[in-house]
């Protein structure tokens, strides 16, 4: 009876790790070299914007809303990082730019809330708002940033920083389900009945927004460091991967089941894409067919399989 | 002590109560009773912190004490089983009991199965809700309440679906958790055999009012079903079908030998035209499968349906012959079906009348008919009458109280006479009235035979010429005219003949 | 007669009269801020801009009736492809738009029946599956036109794009003539009213046996054509093809069903809100660009008026602002302190 439970529980991450593998392996295979600690340090690098923001959309999907916005926070804060730099230095620029993040997810909450805007339409709104706000203060991407850089594209023990920064997130997550998860599931599978178990929705709500800003302001942080410069429009790009990170990771869209951790394997599995299309050296206009095609084909490959295993289980 | 005093709550135009006054006394088991939309299920909402009232108070002990949340009625140790739920679809049972406890996970799984083990229940704890039984999920909303723990447990029409085995099972676990610490109980029920057998003490409720408080020990049926009706029941309400068996009619639906993929096996059943044909059973003995096979819902795994439709324009003679594999459409104009579970088998809310009226006549014109908005609106207006409804045919459909909404469905087949109707359970959680007027339907319904699953065996004795009893996927048993009563159709149900040997 | 034309629920009809009310109020507020907004000529070009919005919109009001987190992310896309394709196919001559037309509406119904069958046989979810379809179709575009788009409208589809019979812009009587014959489908054919059945509550449309999944494919697939006919009446209006010239369409649309009042839950809503909708996005946004103020300034006020839109009219539609709404929102603010100790 038991281990059914583990099951279910973990077969929702299931097709993410399972990608990131066939993936891993297809890049080998066509690279011809073999997998080393560099080339997961790189990955994770480069993968690293996409995977935390898919950390914030999946938290506000699993409570039951999507957050357009992520892309928007992510360019303010990179922004307001590198604008404010030269004159604040780095950690109160940080400071300032994270504490807008937050205040900008506060925002859609409360909007979503008691403004009873459906939160597709409230975030999309904000991610103009938030990208308005960017490339008013940046028209043109510029300007660099060069602390903190080093630290980043660094290892600590042979891994990335990156990998730590991921992990210490993922197990927040795990302390944040071990507290209040049943709350947060609860609201997403089903708004008035989580409310009749007397759970206050109104702040599950607040709180998963206000948490996705501040966490779409980190993607915003990773991805500067990364490119360590300015750039207005940097987050658009990541909004609806995110979206299809989760998705792919095995954690539904209509919210209240799945978790965390498949969601970030399918982001570095979409990012991964990339770079095989890239070793396969085929023209970048191929670029989104193929990733694209790698998200509807895992998702259908995923689904199929769970229906044939349901029918088994049937019979 | 607990005591709701002169309450009232209007929905906008809609006066759902007008003065409900109720005394529940720790120790005894509370019946509240009423025909559909006199305001039981509000006064429950108002107790349970779901709904605030316009008026009145409640008093625990004497104290005024503020219902204003779900949250408040925890704090007062008010728990509530809800009719249409508290489950969170996507979590486990585990979960859900954890959630509502605020105990560990752990814990749950420690007792959980037991306790619905005790039910008759038994399945997967750690599956997500939404992957049970209606069956499991009410008795599961029973078991969490149940473990609250609580001072006042509020019981919602949660046994219209359990089968009589576990109505007497649950009321045992109510009374022993009543022996262990002095609970006072609040059950709502449509079915009045629960209120005589169980209860201690009945309020009726009438047009949004208390009117009465009896012990049950001073109450009849008769008088009780009088009471809630407000006037003095015709003694006719536990006769047969009234006409004999259609025996030379033609059959117009037969199963030859159908399994299906979970529980039916090897069934073979013959409806003729004109003949009501009920299917009775404990709970999950595969009665709702073999409906939606019937019903041309499911391919059958193993064996032959065939339904006989007249084919139109030629005489008595011409018949047509439909299969589970032929159009969508043509299935659409042969098989009539209605279903008790409402908001997931039957009705559209915030659609109009006309709409959820026609639903399936649109599916028999197709997608690429014209619709005349005159032609419709002018029938569902003559169909409205026909069923004694007020309303506008534009007019939403939640607006009508359940009973009524159900009529509208029940309109469906007025509009289509169809050759097969599929009824599965058609009046669960309706008031006396209507049911009495579904009734009438059912048995006006000349031009097809009908096959009648109902929970209630007073219901099937009451509507059917002939009652099939399954029993772990079979037909084990069926019964005509003298030999349908209570006690055979009882005894049947639970795999013995009425000679008591088994059957299996 | 009027009531059964713009027949509806009344949310519906509430979404109607506040739509009515922002639009007197942004015309208004245009002319206040901006010499020469309230011309005819000015509110005209605005009519025609929104007319291009609406197009798409049409596609993803069916797609959002539909229900079951139904919404068509690739409506932008659809026309990007068939602008390009039209184009290069076309590339000015009158005699190769009919079959250049029918090739491109193919080609959209294409796009629609995969994002069909995705949704319904494979149960991916429709934001991510259109969205994929979205990225195939911007890809093929790029991989059709080697990333340098080449092709012209020809003299008819100018015409339609830009040309005017008795002062009237065209593409506003393409607008009009699409508003009325959309509304039909919706309201008049079985195929309209099984759809907001089906959207309404899809297991009692299976148990009434309307045939859901034929709906759900026959929905995308209209929203496909819808798409690519809009992509042609856009190459028309801009004469030369650009590569993503339809992805402003993308969200934008959903944001116009939305304004004109269709939740996103199914079921409701219709044609008339949703042009009501792209009229009120696309007043904004020209007031806006009137205002000469850089365009992240723009981007920046184009959000915070659409949030405000929303918030006002999400508080307005539930009917819900009154005494009751103030209170509500005053006790769950107030709700953490007395609920200590209580946490889930």
């Amino acid at each position: 009876m038991k281990w059914r439970g583990w099951l279910s529980r973990w077969v929702p991450g299931f097709p993410g790790i399972i990608l990131i593998v066939v993936l891993l392996t297809v890049n080998i295979i066509l690279s011809g070299t073999m997998i080393s600690l560099g080339s997961i340090n790189d990955l994770v690098q480069v993968g690293m914007p996409l995977a935390v923001a898919t950390l914030g959309q999946g938290l506000v999907i699993i409570q039951g809303g999507i957050d357009l916005s992520i892309g928007g926070i992510m360019s303010l804060a990179n922004v307001l990082i590198v604008v404010l730099l030269p004159t604040l230095g780095f950690w109160p620029a940080l400071l300032v730019a994270m504490a807008t993040s937050v205040v900008a997810g506060l925002i859609n909450g409360v909007v979503i809330v008691y403004g009873r805007v459906q939160p597709l339409v409230a975030t999309l709104a904000m991610s103009f708002v938030a990208s308005g706000v960017a490339l008013s203060l940046l028209p043109q991407p510029g300007g660099s940033v060069a602390t903190g850089v080093g630290v980043y594209m660094g290892t600590f023990l042979g891994f990335s920083t990156g990998i730590w920064v991921l992990v210490v997130l993922l197990l927040l997550w795990l302390v944040v389900k071990r507290f209040f998860g049943l709350a947060i599931y609860a609201t997403g599978g089903q708004e008035h009945a989580a409310q009749r178990n007397a759970v206050n929705v109104n702040r599950v709500h607040l709180w998963a927004y206000t948490l996705s800003g501040l966490i779409a302001g980190l993607a915003g942080l990773a991805v500067t460091l990364e490119i360590a410069s300015g750039d207005a429009s940097i987050g658009a790009s990541y909004v609806l991967p995110s979206v299809a990170a989760v998705v792919l990771g095995g954690t539904s869209l209509a919210g209240g089941s799945g978790g965390l951790v498949g969601p970030v394997m399918a982001a570095f599995a979409l990012t991964e894409v990339s770079n095989v299309v890239f070793s396969t050296g085929v023209s970048s206009y191929y670029q989104t067919i193929v990733s694209s095609a790698v998200v509807i084909l895992g998702l259908a490959v995923a689904n199929i399989v769970k229906r044939r295993s349901s029918l088994l289980r049937q019979s | 002590m607990l005591e709701v005093r002169n309450l009232a709550k209007t929905y906008g135009a809609v006066v759902a109560v007008q003065d409900a006054s109720l005394a529940l006394t720790p120790g005894e088991i509370h019946a509240l009773v009423g025909a559909n939309g006199s305001g039981k299920s509000t006064v429950i909402k108002v107790l349970s912190g779901v709904v605030r009232p316009d008026r009145g108070s409640i008093r625990w002990n004497g104290a005024v004490i503020n219902v204003a949340s779900p949250r408040d009625a925890r704090r007062h140790g008010i728990a509530t089983a809800f009719q249409d739920f508290s489950l969170i679809p996507t979590l486990s049972s585990v979960e859900n009991c954890a959630l509502a406890t605020r105990q560990p996970a752990k814990v749950v799984a420690r007792w959980l199965d037991e306790a619905l083990d005790g039910l008759g229940a038994r399945f997967d704890v750690w599956a997500p809700v939404e992957t049970l039984t209606v069956n499991h999920r009410m008795v599961l909303e029973f078991v969490k309440a149940l473990a609250q723990n609580p001072q006042v447990l509020i019981l919602d029409e949660i046994t219209a679906a359990l089968d009589q085995e576990q109505v007497d099972c649950l009321f045992g676990r109510v009374r022993e958790q009543m022996s262990r610490r002095p609970v006072a109980v609040l059950v709502v029920t449509h079915r009045l055999s629960e209120v005589l057998q169980y209860c201690d003490r009945v309020t009726v409720m009438r047009d949004g009012r208390t009117v009465s408080e009896h012990p049950v020990t001073e109450l009849s049926r008769t008088r009780l079903a009088e009471l809630i009706v407000g006037e003095a029941e015709g003694s006719g309400s536990m006769d047969h079908a009234g006409t004999a068996p259609p025996v030379g009619e033609p059959h117009v639906a037969e199963l030859v030998q159908v399994s299906g993929r979970h529980r039916v096996s090897d069934v073979t059943l013959a409806v003729r035209r004109q003949e009501v044909v009920g299917v009775s059973g404990l709970q999950g003995q595969g009665q709702d499968e073999l409906l939606s096979l019937a019903a041309l819902f499911d391919h059958p795994k193993k064996g032959e349906i065939r339904i006989h439709r007249r084919a139109e324009g030629e005489s008595e003679g011409g018949r047509r012959t439909i299969v589970p594999r032929v159009s969508q459409r043509e299935i659409a104009r042969t098989v009539g079906y209605v279903s008790g579970d409402r908001a997931h088998r039957g009705v559209f809310y915030r659609r109009s009348l006309t709409d959820n009226l026609f639903a399936q006549a649109y599916a028999m014109q197709g997608m690429f008919s014209w619709i005349s908005l005159s032609r419709i609106t002018r029938q569902t207006r003559e169909i409205l009458e026909r069923l004694h409804i007020q309303g506008h045919p534009e007019q939403r459909i939640e607006t009508l109280s359940g009973g009524n909404q159900q009529r509208v469905i029940f309109g469906r087949l007025l509009l289509n006479p169809f050759t097969f109707v599929v009824l599965d359970d058609p009046t669960l959680g309706v008031d006396i009235h209507s049911r009495r007027a579904i009734h009438q339907l059912i048995r006006a319904h000349r031009e097809g035979g009908t096959l009648v699953y109902s929970s209630d065996n007073d219901e099937l004795i009451e509507l059917c010429h002939r009652v099939a009893v399954m029993f772990e996927g079979r037909i084990v048993e069926e019964f005509t005219d003298h030999e349908l009563t209570t006690s055979t159709l009882g005894h049947a149900m639970l795999g013995r003949t009425v000679q008591g040997r088994e059957t299996r | 007669m009027v009531r059964s034309w713009l027949e509806g629920s009344r949310e519906t009809w509430r979404a109607v009269g506040f739509g009515l009310i922002l639009l007197i109020l942004l015309v208004v507020v245009g002319r206040l801020l901006i010499p020469g907004f309230s011309s005819v000529r000015n509110l005209m070009t605005i009519l025609t801009l929104a007319v291009l919005l609406f197009l798409p919109s049409i596609g993803q009001t069916f797609v959002i009736i539909s229900g079951g987190g139904g919404v068509d992310l690739s409506v932008g896309a659809i026309m990007s492809l068939a602008e390009v394709v039209a184009a290069q196919l076309i590339d000015g001559h009158n005699r190769a738009v009919l079959p250049a037309g029918v090739f491109v509406l193919a080609l959209g119904g294409l796009v629609g029946l995969i994002n069909a069958v995705g949704i319904w046989y494979l149960d991916i979810p429709p934001l991510v599956m259109t969205l994929g379809m979205a990225g195939i179709a911007d890809g093929a575009a790029l991989v059709y036109t080697n990333g340098v788009p080449g092709g012209a409208a020809s003299s008819v589809l100018q015409f339609i794009g830009t040309g005017s019979v008795v002062g009237v812009p065209v593409l506003i009587l393409v607008g009009v003539a699409a508003l009325i014959v959309s509304q039909l489908i919706l309201s008049r054919t079985g195929y309209g009213r099984m759809l907001r059945l089906v959207g309404t509550n899809r297991s009692s449309a299976q148990a009434a046996r309307i045939p859901v999944g034929a709906i759900i494919i026959a929905t995308y697939v209209l929203s496909g054509i819808i798409s690519a006919f809009a992509g042609m009446i856009l190459l028309g209006y801009t004469m030369t093809s650009y590569l993503d010239a339809g992805s402003q369409y993308q969200l934008t649309s959903i944001a116009a069903v939305v304004v004109g009042g269709t939740p996103l839950l199914g079921g409701d809503g219709g044609i008339g809100s949703t042009a009501l909708g792209a009229l009120v996005i696309t007043l904004i946004n020209s007031i806006v660009v009137s205002l000469h103020i850089g365009s992240g300034a723009q981007e920046l006020v184009d959000g915070a008026i659409l949030l405000l839109v929303l918030v006002v009219y999400g508080v307005f539609r539930s009917g819900s602002f009154s005494a009751q709404w103030i209170r509500g929102v005053w006790a769950s603010l107030r709700l953490p302190k007395t609920a200590k100790g209580e946490s889930p």
